[in-house]
């Protein structure tokens, strides 16, 4: 990539990243905040986690490929949701889930 | 004391840092197919550090995209950092603003995911923290750079290898609370993400399903009250 282009967008999103993640928290920091507000940001890792599951395992542009690329994800996190129930382990579940998802690729 | 904390951070990175390595690999191969040198890959896995970015950045310019569209289409994905820093600060309230913008410019979802998950149960802080944030963005650079250097000589998928991160979700998801708000959150949540797909509005997909789902969460939390 020539570095002209480079550089405009290493500056817009580095830039904006970086507000993204440190404003907030730096904003935020020292300051006593309501238990109404408190209790909203309780709710951003459940949301957010939720969101990215989501977001990971509904793919539009798997439609067009067919139903099977479609239901993949869907179905090997199946076997992750057992085992991060019982066992709460993210190594387990990574191996769990990787396996399983290749082993959907192979049929 | 010092020693042990870091340690214990570092100890906690290792499933976000088994996940890098493969994807890290993925990412600095197909920088380097779309284009980029090492010395880009290096500087974007340094300072920009956002996987779901680098991705795109390599697929939209190999697509032929103009920079400032490539820029800003991975500024608004990525401002779903705004929810992680927020839910994280109550327990930097103690430390300098200088410490916890080093600590929020390493924020990622994979160790945020870690990180809140060990503040929740009580016994974590922000040193441990630090270094779980460091030891994975240490991790994802050098996979990067070692992605761009060994070219394609690995086969990889990156479909198979991109599961590992949506188990680690599908894991801290799990280990939330399983209380009616938070069902509500969840659902909301992956409600509003699919929505937001359909509606071609895939880039922010996340952030605005989170935002629901947190919407979602405070309204039906009320209601028990």
């Amino acid at each position: 990539m020539s570095w002209t282009s480079f550089w405009i967008i290493f500056a817009i999103t580095v830039i904006c990243n970086f507000l993204s993640r440190a404003v907030p928290m730096v904003a935020l920091s020292g300051r006593k905040m309501s238990d109404g507000v408190e209790r909203a940001l309780s709710y951003i890792p459940t949301a957010a986690f939720a969101a990215l599951v989501a977001s990971d395992l509904f793919d539009p542009a798997n439609l067009a490929l067919g139903i099977w690329p479609l239901l993949r994800p869907m179905l090997a996190a199946l076997p992750v949701v057992v085992v991060a129930k019982k066992s709460k382990s993210l190594g387990l579940c990574i191996v769990v889930g990787v396996g399983f998802y290749w082993l959907l690729t192979l049929i | 004391m010092k020693q042990n904390t870091i340690r214990a951070g570092m100890a906690a990175a290792i499933p976000v840092a088994i996940g890098y390595v493969p994807l890290g690999l993925a990412c600095g191969i197909v920088g380097a197919k779309a284009g980029l040198s090492l010395l880009q890959v290096a500087l974007l896995s340094v300072f920009l550090y956002a996987g779901s970015g680098q991705f795109m950045i390599a697929s939209m310019f190999a697509a032929g995209a103009s920079p400032i569209s490539i820029g800003v289409s991975v500024a608004l994905v990525n401002m779903r950092h705004i929810l992680y820093g927020s839910a994280l600060v109550q327990y930097f309230h103690q430390e300098s603003k200088w410490f916890t913008t080093l600590f929020a410019a390493e924020i990622t979802d994979e160790s945020f995911g870690v990180n809140i998950g060990r503040f929740q149960k009580g016994n974590w802080n922000p040193r441990s923290a630090r270094a779980v944030n460091t030891t994975s963005h240490a991790t994802w650079t050098l996979s990067n750079c070692l992605g761009v250097i060994v070219g394609t000589m690995i086969p990889l998928d990156t479909a198979i290898i991109g599961f590992s991160m949506t188990s680690i979700f599908i894991c801290l998801l799990m280990m939330q609370k399983s209380t009616q708000d938070h069902l509500w959150a969840m659902g909301v949540a992956a409600f509003g993400v699919v929505g937001a797909k359909l509606l071609g509005l895939s880039q922010v997909a996340i952030l605005i399903g989170a935002l629901m789902g947190v919407a979602a969460g405070v309204i039906a939390g009320r209601k028990g009250r």
